[in-house]
């Protein structure tokens, strides 16, 4: 930056008006809290791996089989790609069956829903929900 | 320090709030594709905190130097442009928070971490559209002291006309066209597609369109002509410099994107060619445009 010399003859001019001080020092106080904030977060969580925590939010009978409503959650430090979470349970009838689907992400400390589709009850055979796999972003 | 007279001046404060709203406009107009990209809020969240704190600390000098060329409203001296800088950096943060938030990108089970990464990313373009909403947004002449605008419109323009004006103003030309290509996944994936020879022509053909701007702003008309500068002097000191400068912008973004993570050097020079296209047409247009 250059200290402009080329300063107006008008003495208006040089006075820096009450809201401009107003808004110069709100976006100061928000850049100094993002950073602050963002450089606590990198140095607290570091690079500590996705650690993922599925859980059955609910479980839903529909016309057309059983829905269960799961929560996935990011407890660690970095976010995951492309994460499979994935749930099953044994039915009546001793068959395995299981389900899943993709989250495209998975930030740290966020969470992301989803739901698995079953054509038997979950509910009587032991369900278990669990996060299969993910990518680095 | 101002006198208390001045400070609650009316006028000065009703000029000021009027400019701020523009700035909202041009925050809300420049930086809107960007938050409709998915790629964008992805970032915000995933990428290096250390690269996004380096990337908004840099915003800041850059964003008073540009108040100096073409600031949202009148700026004298290094405290009025830093000032600037701040609220540039505030409309850029309440814009891009009350967007993202009417688009349900930021939700209610998001970490402060996801929230703040990704307001902090799109408000660092907001805060360039913003420093910009007079240029593009034309104040010329609509407030009641015409005269005045008028001038204020001449001592930028003139500032303009000065090598370094011309230069930092094509670096934002660059640094703007960059930013709203390179979250996107293509860039790599152009980089992979072509070959050595294609990669050539690129640079050859960003090289003579950059050329071509650098006349048409010549002959707009606003600059003064510089009589009698041979082509090759005028390709040199111009077009092959701001030509250097967006390949180097486009290189920093791609790396503050984490997109040359992992890249081997072929790749890595030619996805900065690649970025560096839209960057070097951004950086000719820039003196056209503003």
């Amino acid at each position: 930056m250059n200290g402009s010399t080329n300063r107006s003859n008008d003495a208006g001019r040089a006075e820096i008006p009450a809201l401009e001080w107003l808004l110069g020092s709100v976006g100061a106080l928000m850049v100094a809290g993002a950073i602050g904030f963002l450089a606590w977060t990198g140095a607290v969580n570091g690079d500590s791996p996705p650690d993922i925590k599925v859980e059955v939010v609910r479980v839903v009978e529909q016309r057309n089989g059983w829905l269960v409503q799961v929560s996935a959650f990011n407890e660690g430090g970095s976010a995951a790609s492309e994460v499979t979470v994935g749930g099953e349970f044994t039915a009546p009838d001793g068959t395995v069956e299981s389900a899943e689907f993709l989250l495209d992400y998975l930030p740290s400390r966020s969470d992301r829903q989803g739901g698995l589709l079953f054509s038997h009850d979950p509910r009587a055979g032991g369900l278990k929900v669990r996060a299969l796999g993910y990518a680095e972003p | 320090m101002p006198s208390a007279g001045m400070i609650w001046d009316r006028k000065a404060n009703r000029d000021f709030a009027v400019a701020s709203a523009r700035a909202f406009g041009g925050a809300i107009i420049f930086s809107l594709p960007l938050m409709m990209t998915m790629e964008m809020w992805w970032l915000g969240f995933y990428m290096d905190r250390f690269r996004l704190v380096l990337f908004l600390v840099l915003t800041i000098p850059v964003l008073a130097v540009l108040s100096h060329y073409a600031g949202f409203e009148r700026a004298d001296g290094p405290l009025d442009l830093t000032l600037d800088a701040f609220a540039a950096l505030a409309v850029g943060f309440i814009a891009s928070a009350f967007i993202l938030v009417l688009l349900h990108v930021l939700q209610a089970g998001n970490s402060p971490d996801e929230l703040i990464g990704k307001v902090v990313l799109q408000a660092i373009p907001g805060a360039i559209g913003a420093m910009l909403a007079r240029s593009q947004l034309g104040a010329r002449g609509d407030d009641e002291d015409s005269a005045d605008g008028d001038a204020d419109e001449e001592v930028e323009e003139a500032r303009r006309d000065t090598y370094a004006g011309e230069l930092f103003l094509a670096g934002i030309g660059a640094m703007f066209m960059a930013f709203n290509v390179a979250p996107t996944d293509e860039m790599v994936l152009i980089g992979l597609m072509m070959t050595e020879w294609h990669a050539i022509a690129l640079v050859a053909g960003s090289l003579l369109l950059m050329h071509a701007f650098v006349y048409a702003v010549e002959f707009r008309g606003t600059t003064r002509r510089r009589e009698g500068v041979p082509f090759t002097s005028e390709f040199l000191r111009l077009t092959i410099v701001a030509y250097a400068l967006s390949l180097l912008i486009s290189l920093y973004v791609l790396w503050t994107f984490g997109r040359t993570d992992g890249l081997g050097l072929l790749e890595l020079v030619k996805v900065t060619l690649v970025l560096g296209f839209p960057a070097a047409l951004g950086a000719a247009a820039a003196r056209l445009i503003l």
